[in-house]
């Protein structure tokens, strides 16, 4: 689905990504781990062509429809969470009368049903639910999530990971970038560590690891570098 | 027009246009109360056909820096908070995105000079002129291509350079444009590098006089000039152009 | 964008571009020839204006647009324009030395427009001849206006080409370019600064617009009489240099203004109201009596020289109406009325 092969970025004189390589396969969910200022989003970004990439390759299977969720979505505050759909649904050139149960679907699949709310009303959780909602429009094949789960609570977590666990399941490919290791271990395959914008290692779900969990990989690899 | 028609709302939401029914309504109460403010040479100026050409002169000026004020944001805004990244994945050429919002900042000017027109309206019905009511269409619309040239200039500065760099250079380039025709005065006055340098300000930037001109040639008789109108539409389209030309390198 | 609205727009723009390169006009635009044909038109009813042999088809006008002068070419079949380089850049009519010969250069009305619709209303704005509270903004520079600043202009041609001489000997010089006659700060500081010479102004001006709408001639010379105490009186303020000064242009410009006036006059039908407020016109240039001519105020500068000397024109009419044969511009007008009226000096 997705290859990157020795990307780099760099803002001014500061390295944010550096020679990282990995690949997607389709009808997998991959994790790409790393604290703050890893390079994720910077890789999500290139990945979307929303950041021009120093140097590498990015291949993407052509043809293929991408959802994008991203990690601080902004949403017209005057608007309610339906409004904000349909406007996205419409530049998606979704046919008006397949739009709207379309709609209601999704705000039923992220748990927004109150169609009267204004988004400026919305907590941090409800704008992460509609950013995932607007990611689905269209049914794509490939989901990029960034931070998926932040701002959720517990609850909201687990419903969140739940519902990518249901997607993996129905055949879409996920590409996830999150710093809470827990979410990662209950519904990744496979991911790469990131720090400062190299990899330090990878993780697979069927890879034995000698009973260690996923964080506590993450802290060998990033507390030995 | 997607875009388009979703960042008018937003517009209309925000308030902004609220603001410029103010300013109209201050400028209409200048204008229409009985011993008018408005005095030159020591007289002051009361009938209608005196003040009608004057009032759009005014109108003019006040839209064309809310044209400003209106269009600088827009599109800063959409990659500040980031709602460019869902448009641009959703594969919408940056042409289509920047140019629906210029359009949209456009639209929201002419509405913001409908206000101000509402008020002349009201004016020229205060002094029981309606047989001069249907003048003020034509010069609505030959006014509107000037206040369009300066909303989509100040959107296209926007994608290029930084906020408040953009709205100096909309705003010097605003100021050249209505006071065109004094700077040509000048040029004729001024030789040397002076004068050459004026010449080619004078050349690049768009003559705003010459078609609020036209507007108020509609109020005294004179005739319109077609040749004013056409370069105007073509200026517009050469800043549209511009809009397929200048990019963003990232969301 | 698609390739389809590519092209769209692309031939959009093209259509423009024609469009606008096709509407622009290129060398000298239509209506300054109209007008310079419609000032044409005036010379036979100008002849009788009785300056000996001035004609307009005798002097070269030219029209300036703020980057080349246009230079009409009057054949007997057409008119049409020559391109030159700009002998000056100027903002108003003029008559100009040019190629050995006095030329009138004149701006473009779409020039002239542009500068009455900059300065518009401000510079406009005059009192109503009853001055009352409020005020009209005078209308859009017209054609009518730019005919007779054409019939102005070659008037100084005519005066400078034929009677260079009659005027140095008006100013006292030898040569009157180096004369440096024309100082307006002599105007300034001696007669706009002081109150009693401006005071008396104001009342010589009355004077004479009492004396333009007499019929009995004998209460006109009365009036002369009366206007005399008070130019002499006035003239003791003023230095010999401010008095040929005052001189100069109530002699030059003063006549210069009475052809204007004639000129305007004849474009207008006479059952026709004038459009200009403050200047009611002689109708006919034979008449020797004018309906309630009125007089522009005292002004400041050099204008008032203008209306001064036109007055004095108008009163020569009456007294003298074959004045302008043999004038040969080396006597002040007020000198000539003194003679017709029989007041010794």
């Amino acid at each position: 689905m997705l290859k990157c092969q020795n990307l780099k970025k760099s803002y001014k004189e500061k390295c944010v990504v550096n020679n990282l390589c990995f690949q997607v396969n389709k009808g997998e969910v991959f994790a790409l781990l790393g604290a703050n200022g890893a390079g994720k989003t910077t890789t999500i970004k290139m990945i979307l062509g929303l950041v021009k990439k120093d140097e590498g390759e990015i291949t993407l299977e052509e043809g293929m429809k991408i959802g994008y969720s991203p990690d601080t979505p902004f949403f017209p505050p005057f608007l309610t969470g339906r409004e904000a759909l349909n406007y996205y649904g419409k530049l998606q050139k979704i046919p008006k009368k397949e739009l709207s149960p379309i709609i209601t679907e999704l705000l039923e699949t992220v748990g927004l049903d109150d169609d009267k709310t204004k988004i400026k009303n919305y907590s941090k959780g409800m704008l992460q639910r509609l950013a995932f909602a607007q990611a689905l429009l269209g049914e794509p094949d490939f989901l990029i999530l960034d931070e998926p789960t932040a701002g959720l609570d517990a609850l909201g977590r687990i419903e969140m990971m739940e519902l990518i666990g249901r997607l993996k399941r129905s055949g879409k490919t996920i590409l996830l970038n999150s710093h809470i290791l827990n979410d990662i271990e209950r519904v990744c395959d496979r991911g790469i560590i990131m720090k400062k914008g190299k990899t330090l290692g990878t993780w697979s779900k069927e890879q034995d690891y000698g009973g260690k969990s996923l964080e506590e990989i993450f802290v060998e690899l990033v507390g030995a570098n | 027009m997607i875009i388009a028609a979703h960042a008018i709302k937003e517009k209309i939401r925000r308030k902004e246009l609220y603001i410029v029914a103010m300013i109209g309504v201050l400028v209409l109460i200048l204008f229409s109360a009985d011993g008018s403010t408005i005095s030159i040479a020591g007289k002051p100026i009361t009938d209608y056909d005196n003040l009608a050409p004057i009032f759009l002169i005014m109108v003019n000026a006040i839209c064309g820096a809310l044209a400003i004020f209106l269009s600088l944001k827009t599109i800063p805004n959409e990659y500040e908070r980031k709602t460019s990244h869902l448009v641009w994945i959703r594969g919408i050429s940056q042409t289509r995105y920047h140019s629906e919002l210029a359009i949209a900042n456009g639209i929201s000017c002419m509405l913001a000079e409908g206000i101000m027109f509402i008020g002349m309206i009201l004016f020229t019905l205060m002094k029981h002129r309606q047989d001069q009511l249907w003048k003020l269409i034509p010069a609505y619309f030959i006014m509107a291509l000037g206040i369009w040239i300066v909303s989509l200039l100040t959107s296209l500065l926007s994608i290029i350079f930084p906020g408040m760099v953009a709205g100096l250079i909309a705003a010097i380039v605003y100021l050249a444009g209505i006071f065109h025709s004094v700077l040509e005065l000048f040029g004729n006055m001024v030789s040397g590098l002076v004068g050459k340098l004026l010449d080619i300000v004078l050349w690049i930037v768009p003559n705003l006089h010459e078609i609020q001109a036209q507007a108020g040639n509609i109020f005294t008789g004179s005739s319109i000039s077609i040749h004013v109108i056409v370069k105007g539409l073509f200026i517009i389209w050469l800043l549209g152009l511009g809009f397929m030309i200048f990019k963003k390198k990232e969301a | 964008m698609g390739n389809m609205k590519k092209i769209a727009y692309g031939a959009v723009g093209v259509i423009l571009l024609f469009t606008t390169i096709f509407t622009g006009r290129t060398g000298l635009g239509e209506e300054n020839i109209e007008i310079y044909k419609k000032a044409l038109e005036l010379q036979s009813k100008m002849e009788g204006t009785g300056f000996e042999n001035f004609r307009l088809e005798d002097y070269t006008v030219a029209f300036y647009d703020g980057k080349n002068d246009y230079v009409i070419v009057n054949s007997d079949t057409e008119i049409t324009t020559q391109k030159r380089e700009p002998v000056m850049d100027t903002l108003v009519a003029t008559a100009w030395e040019t190629d050995g010969e006095y030329q009138v250069l004149c701006p473009t009305v779409e020039k002239l427009q542009g500068l009455v619709n900059m300065l518009m209303p401000a510079a406009q704005v005059q009192t109503t001849p009853e001055d009352t509270d409020s005020a009209n903004t005078d209308n859009a520079y017209t054609q009518e206006s730019h005919v007779a600043t054409i019939w102005h202009e070659a008037f100084h041609c005519y005066q400078l080409t034929n009677y260079e001489q009659g005027i140095e000997k008006l100013i006292g010089a030898e040569d009157r370019e180096t004369a440096n006659v024309a100082d307006t700060n002599l105007i300034v500081t001696e007669v706009d600064g002081n109150e009693q010479v401006v005071n008396l102004y104001k009342k010589e001006i009355a004077l004479l617009e009492k004396a333009i709408n007499e019929d009995d001639l004998d209460v006109v010379k009365e009036i002369i009489l009366e206007y005399k105490q008070l130019d002499e009186e006035r003239k003791e303020f003023l230095s010999s240099e401010c008095q040929l000064a005052e001189a100069y242009y109530t002699v030059m410009e003063g006549t210069a203004y009475y052809v204007e006036e004639l000129a305007y006059a004849n474009l207008q039908q006479p059952e026709k109201q004038d459009d200009r407020t403050n200047k009611n016109v002689v109708w006919d240039i034979n008449q020797t009596s004018a309906n309630d001519i009125k007089l522009e105020p005292y002004t400041e500068g050099t204008n008032k020289y203008y209306n001064i000397g036109r007055a004095q024109c108008l009163i020569l009419d009456k007294l003298s109406p074959d004045w302008k044969a043999d004038y040969d511009f080396s006597r002040e007008l007020i000198e000539l009325i003194y003679e017709e009226a029989g007041i010794l000096q």
